[in-house]
Parts: C-alpha cells; sequence; structure tokens
C-alpha cells in the first residue's frame, strides 16, 4: 500500500532548502518558560502570604533580619550591565568580529561569577534562616535565581568555548543568541526578585 | 543545553521494517549498550511507551486495591489506617506523572517528527537522557512510598525521596515537551506550515506548550516543599498537606491539558478511515487550540491551596463550562467528515471515539463540579473527573498504538483484540466513574473511606469497583496483544497500512510535496479530490 509518488514528481522543481531552523533559540525561549513559571509560582506565594501577614497587622520579615539595600543594588547594576555586555557579544560575531566576542562572553561570565559572589555575600549580612517560613521562601527564591545564573554562566562558557573552536560567525550565531537571550532573561528575573524582595520587603 | 545540540542521527528514518544501511555508515551499537546510548527518536519514544505502560498497570493494581476497599465501608480490609492515603496518592501521581504524560510524551517522540517529515525530534540526546531521568526518578518514586515517604507518610526522609523524585520526574517530563514542542516549531518539512501540520502534532504542540508552562510552575512549588520538609520546618504542610499542593494538577481545568492530545489522535483517524479529505482541518485547529488554552490551570494553584472559595470565582466557572464548546465543535466536524464518508468499525477508530466520548463525559464531570450548589467540590465526582479524563489518555494512547503501529511497533496488532479492548475501556471507565459521580451527589468525600455511607452508596462502589476490573482486563487484553505482536518476529514491511493522508504514512517523506494537510491524499487523488 505504499504511495507511489514518482509521476507526480517528474517535472517539478526541486523543494526548496530547509531554512535554518532555530532549534537551540526555540528550545531555549520554550525551557525559559517553564523557569519563569517556577519563579512565578514562588514569588506569587510569597507575596501573597506577605500581604496576608501585613493584612493581619503582623510584621513580615523577622526582628532581626536586615536586607540592606545596597548589595542588592549593586548585584542589579552589575546583572545589567552583564546584560548589556552580553548583547555586545551577539553584535560582534554577527560582525564577524571574533576577538571582541571572546572578551564579550568572557565579561559576562565574569559579571555572572560577580553576581554570584555578591548574593553569597548578601546572604551573610540578611540575619535570616532557613527555619524562618519568611527566610525559607527568600532563601528558595533567591537560591533558585543563583542556580538559574550558574546555569547560564556554564551556557555562556559552553558558547564562548565553540566560538573559540570557530563554530559561530556572523552567518550562524544561534548559540550566542541562545545564551544571550537566556542571560537576558536572569537578569530580568533578578529584577523582580530585587524589586519584591528586596526593595518592597 | 549546548550539549544536545548535535544530533545522532544525520540519515533519514528507514522505512518501518528497512534495516539497510548505507556504505560507510557506522553500525550501531547493539543490545543493552544500544539501549542506553541511542539518540534515535523511534527507540527513545518506545522507552517511553514501555516503561509508562508499566506505571498504567502499578497504578491499575493500586486503583483496584483501592476500589475493593470500598466495597465494604468504614472499615479496612486491604490497606490499613497509615497506608490508604498513600496507596490513594500513589494511585493519582502514579496514573498522571508516571503514565499519562509520559506516553503521551512517547507516542509524540516517535510519529511527530515522522508527520512532520523530520528526521529526528529536537534535541534527542536531552529526550533521552529526560527519559532516563523520568525512569530512575519514578523508581524513587515507588521506592519513596515503599519506605514510607510520600504525601502523607511518616518517614521523613522518605518524603524528602519522594519530593527529590518527584521533582526530578517534572523536570524530566518538561524538557521532553520542550524538545516536542521545538520540533514542531522547527523541523518541519518545506510546505508544512502551522497551518497545515496534522492534527495530533498540533495537539501535542499545543498540549506540550501547556505542560511547560503549568510543571514548570509545579516544578517550583515541590523544589520549595522539598527544602522546607528537608529543614524540617514545615511552614507549607507537612507530609499530609503535600497531597493539597499537587492537587491543582489533578482537577479542572489543569487535568484536561493532560488529554489534548486525545482530539489530534481524534482528528487525524476520523477521516482517514471515514475515506475523505478532513473537510475542516482549520476548525480543528481551532477547537484543539482553544481546548488547550482554557485548559491552562496553573493560575488555580495558590487558590487550590489558600482558596477554598475558588470553585465559586467566576472565572472558574466560566471556564468549566466553555471548555465544552470546542470539545462539541470539534465532534460536529467529526460527525460531519463521517457524513461525507463512510462509517468505519475498525479499531483506531473505536478508541478515537471512545476516548472523546470518555473526554466529554469529563468535561461534563467538570461542569457538574462548578455548579457551586450540587457541592461536589471534595466528593468522590473530584476522582471521577480524573478518571474520566485520564482513561480518555490511556483510551488515545492505546489507539495510537493499534492506529500508527508501522511507525511505534513495526508489528500489527490483532485488530479483533484491538475492538474488544476499545469497547472493554469505554464501558470500564464509564462504569469506574459514573458511579463516583452519583456517590459525590450523595456527599461522599474524596479519598477517604466512608464517613456517611448513605443507602445505595455501596452498590455505587460495586459497580465501580466492576469498572475498575473491566478497565484492568482491558488493559490486559492489551499487554497481551502487544506482547503476542512483538513475539511474532519479523517487521512488518508494510509501511501505510490505512491509506494514510498524511506523512507519517510515506515511505520516501522527502519525495512529498507537501501543499496541504494531506499531502498523501493529493498525491492520490489530486489537490481538491479531482482525478488528480
Amino acid at each position: 500500500m505504499t504511495v507511489v509518488l514518482a509521476d507526480d514528481t517528474i517535472g517539478q522543481p526541486p523543494p526548496a532548502p530547509p531554512e535554518r531552523p532555530r532549534v537551540l533559540m526555540l528550545g531555549t525561549g520554550l525551557a525559559l518558560v517553564a523557569i519563569v513559571m517556577a519563579f512565578a509560582g514562588v514569588i506569587g506565594l510569597y507575596l501573597q502570604r506577605r500581604a496576608a501577614t501585613l493584612a493581619s497587622g503582623q510584621s513580615w520579615l523577622p526582628k532581626d533580619a536586615t536586607i540592606d539595600l545596597t548589595p542588592g543594588n549593586v548585584a542589579l547594576v552589575g546583572l545589567v550591565i552583564s546584560a548589556f555586555v552580553v548583547q555586545w557579544a551577539h553584535f560582534s560575531i554577527r560582525n564577524d568580529d571574533r576577538p571582541r566576542a571572546y572578551l564579550a562572553l568572557g565579561l559576562t561570565a565574569l559579571l555572572g561569577g560577580a553576581y554570584l559572589n555578591s548574593m553569597a555575600f548578601y546572604y551573610t549580612q540578611m540575619h535570616i534562616t532557613v527555619h524562618d517560613p519568611v527566610g525559607l521562601l527568600i532563601f528558595v527564591i533567591t537560591g533558585m535565581h543563583v542556580a538559574m545564573a550558574g546555569a547560564g554562566i556554564v551556557f555562556v562558557g559552553l558558547m564562548a568555548f565553540r566560538t573559540l573552536g570557530g563554530e559561530y560567525s556572523g552567518r550562524d550565531r544561534e548559540g550566542i543568541a541562545a545564551a544571550a537571550l537566556y542571560w537576558h532573561v536572569t537578569v530580568a528575573m533578578y529584577a523582580v526578585i530585587w524589586l519584591t524582595i528586596f526593595v518592597t520587603k | 543545553m549546548a550539549m544536545t545540540e548535535t544530533r545522532p542521527e544525520t540519515h533519514a528514518h528507514p522505512a518501518p521494517g528497512n534495516t539497510e544501511r548505507g556504505a560507510g555508515e557506522p553500525v550501531p551499537a547493539g543490545g543493552l549498550a544500544g539501549l542506553l546510548g541511542t539518540g534515535r527518536s523511534a527507540t527513545i519514544g518506545r522507552l517511553w511507551i514501555g516503561t509508562s505502560l508499566v506505571f498504567l498497570v502499578l497504578s491499575g493494581a493500586i486503583g483496584a486495591g483501592l476500589g475493593a476497599e470500598r466495597l465494604k465501608p468504614e472499615t479496612y480490609n486491604i490497606f490499613d489506617a497509615d497506608n490508604y492515603a498513600q496507596s490513594f496518592s500513589l494511585h493519582g501521581v502514579g496514573a498522571l506523572f508516571l503514565f499519562a504524560i509520559p506516553i503521551l510524551i512517547g507516542i509524540g517522540i516517535v510519529v511527530v517528527p515522522r508527520q512532520i517529515g523530520s528526521e529526528t525530534v529536537a534535541f534527542p540526546r536531552a529526550v533521552a537522557l529526560a527519559f532516563w531521568g523520568y525512569l530512575i526518578g519514578s523508581g524513587l518514586v515507588i521506592v519513596s512510598y515503599l519506605i514510607n515517604g510520600g504525601p502523607f507518610g511518616g518517614n521523613d526522609k522518605g518524603v524528602d525521596l519522594f519530593l527529590a523524585s518527584f521533582a526530578m520526574v517534572i523536570v524530566s517530563l518538561l524538557a521532553a515537551s520542550v524538545a516536542l514542542a521545538t520540533t514542531v516549531l522547527a523541523l518541519r518539512a518545506p510546505g508544512l506550515s502551522l497551518g497545515r501540520v496534522p492534527l495530533f502534532t498540533w495537539s501535542i504542540l499545543t498540549a506540550a506548550a501547556i505542560w511547560i508552562a503549568s510543571l514548570g510552575l509545579l516544578c517550583g512549588s515541590v523544589v520549595l516543599l522539598y527544602v522546607d520538609h528537608r529543614y524540617r520546618l514545615f511552614a507549607f504542610g507537612a507530609s499530609t498537606d503535600i497531597d493539597k499542593w499537587l492537587r491543582w494538577t489533578m482537577t479542572q481545568p489543569q487535568v484536561f491539558a493532560f488529554a489534548a492530545p486525545v482530539l489530534g489522535f481524534a482528528g487525524d483517524v476520523v477521516p482517514v478511515f471515514a475515506r475523505v479529505r478532513s473537510r475542516l482541518h482549520g476548525a480543528g485547529l481551532v477547537t484543539i487550540g482553544a481546548f488547550s488554552a482554557l485548559s491552562f490551570g496553573a493560575w488555580t494553584y495558590l487558590a487550590s491551596v489558600d482558596n477554598p472559595k475558588l470553585t465559586e470565582q467566576a472565572l472558574f466557572v466560566a471556564v468549566s463550562f466553555a471548555i465544552a464548546l470546542p470539545l462539541l465543535v470539534l465532534f460536529g466536524a467529526m460527525a460531519d467528515t463521517f457524513r461525507h464518508g463512510r462509517l468505519s468499525a475498525a479499531s483506531p477508530v473505536l478508541f478515537a471515539i471512545s476516548a472523546l466520548l470518555l473526554l466529554l463525559a469529563g468535561v461534563a464531570g467538570g461542569a457538574l463540579r462548578a455548579i457551586h450548589p450540587l457541592a461536589l467540590v471534595g466528593t468522590t465526582a473530584d476522582s471521577a473527573v480524573s478518571h474520566f479524563v485520564l482513561g480518555a489518555a490511556a483510551v488515545a494512547a492505546i489507539g495510537a498504538m493499534h492506529h500508527w503501529w508501522p511507525q511505534i511497533l513495526a508489528r500489527p496488532l490483532r485488530e479483533a483484540v484491538g475492538r474488544i479492548t476499545a469497547l472493554l475501556l469505554l464501558v470500564g471507565v464509564a462504569a469506574l466513574a459514573i458511579p463516583d459521580v452519583i456517590s459525590g451527589l450523595l456527599d461522599e468525600p474524596r479519598g477517604s473511606l466512608y464517613t456517611t455511607a448513605r443507602d445505595g452508596v455501596t452498590l455505587l462502589n460495586g459497580i465501580s469497583f466492576a469498572g475498575g476490573v473491566l478497565v484492568l482486563l482491558a488493559v490486559g487484553a492489551f499487554v497481551v496483544n502487544l506482547a503476542v505482536s512483538l513475539a511474532a518476529g519479523s517487521r512488518d514491511e508494510v509501511t501505510d497500512p490505512w491509506d494514510g493522508h498524511t506523512l507519517e504514512w510515506a515511505a520516501d517523506p522527502k519525495a512529498v510535496i507537501i501543499a496541504s494537510p494531506t499531502p498523501l491524499l493529493d498525491a492520490r487523488e489530486g489537490p481538491e479530490g479531482g482525478a488528480g
């Protein structure tokens, strides 16, 4: 019962070559949807519990907790700069400017590392503990973000090594675009955390 | 992610049964090494399917035990007070997360690439990794229940193990869903626009999109529960409350998302067996998309934990009724297709119609739950909706194996046994679930032994138990049918036993010119059913 197509294809022009599929870009985008939803769930819970606590006239943060804005601001500034830097990497590879692409990818990873460092410092200054419900929520939310940023550094690093290996160019820069997309969402997610946890407390 | 970008297969899928290999092509490893290291879509898909069938049997057996327990009210006969709730929880978790979603993913991994003319699924290595994650995670979930962990468990370390392994299962399902959605979006053959993709592929895309969003959210909350439980804070509930955090995935509207591929399966099967071109392909796309969109239930997640009045909210009520609309439109489209073609009683058709009827019953049950004066929420009607919907998914999955046997099994299944299986499943699931709706109207609570046993409830439970036994018999018949077919040995060379309309039935998909949703029908009859 196999269908015979020979007669139908004779005389037809060859099919157009498939457009270069943006598989990695799409996959990264879809994975980011899941990640953003994971944050939406826990941040939504944080906001709901905080609103309920404040509505009952109690204070939200534990007595000894001190969420000083400075480390959070420093982390935010560093991440925002890194978002521009990773975009610079994308721009450079698009123009086949490989040395600047290497530099930008390396700087992105470095700034990501600086963010992890600033969060580690932040944890030591907050005076909150995971054995408290509010502290638990803060540690889970920020911890998930630290994990996301760590994965982002690995992603950027891999793309950097691939670029060093000659894989990406102005014609094919999908991997770097995907890493940049991931990094932008990482930065945006931190901005949400910064606002909902560190600023509005 | 970058590591998964490399495609292990650079050659086209051979036609089913064709094992010829080009000169210079590496000989793939065989046996266990080949299985462990495979990146071939069909093999990975079969692994997903086979494993999920094991969990179907396990979950079904536990369900039968729970049903038998309800035959004698107010006493424990099979289980005891400690493990009844745990078994009930494992039955639900197993049916949804270890069986229904994985089997649909497995079928999608095998069928979807072929339907869109792709050589492989996107990120095949990630899909293989997801399978092994699912397998190990599922095994650990079972182990956690066995050591008195899991929801309602008394062993704290066992509960920790459950939460960690359950998160592993969710991440695995997420990775596979991402790969499936990416496959449809990025790897379609030239000419195959999204408006032309087969309805099953479309349903997998829309369902995967909903799964990605909702399972992502579930994953975040499971991580939170894990940390909470790991540090013994119990700020978000002890082990007895874990079930509460998962329940939104097992009730409306979210549970409908796990049955969206049922619509795609039926939409692909009906025109083929009616021997007529699908007249309402566009309507099928719209209705499946609308059904999936309306089944997005992540917005009920917080309310299901903290807000008992969720089911009274206008949005919840509206969605519960609105989701019936696309289903009814699809039914109308299929009736129209049959009216212009001819009726068939082939097993895939029986499975498709059975699955649609069960899904419609589930949607109707959900609408009843949304009628506040009936007070069905929290009663056995909750279980009835889940049974209808997951039953529909199971029927469609087994039907898909009968329909797409050249792609999935490469060996035919017995048609007569298939027909009996479909009918048994339809009757069994209906008998299993309908009495629970009536019991719900009599205020019988969900998931516990009787607190207010009333006249007739014992009889209803008896009917429900009989329905469960019928379902198990049907599953047994299918497993035997499958085993006999696989034991028959040699692969069947037939590529298109049904005169299919879509690309997966082509011996050489690359030779097919795609100018409509039914390219093979175009090749036979001409673009608009003319002499061609």
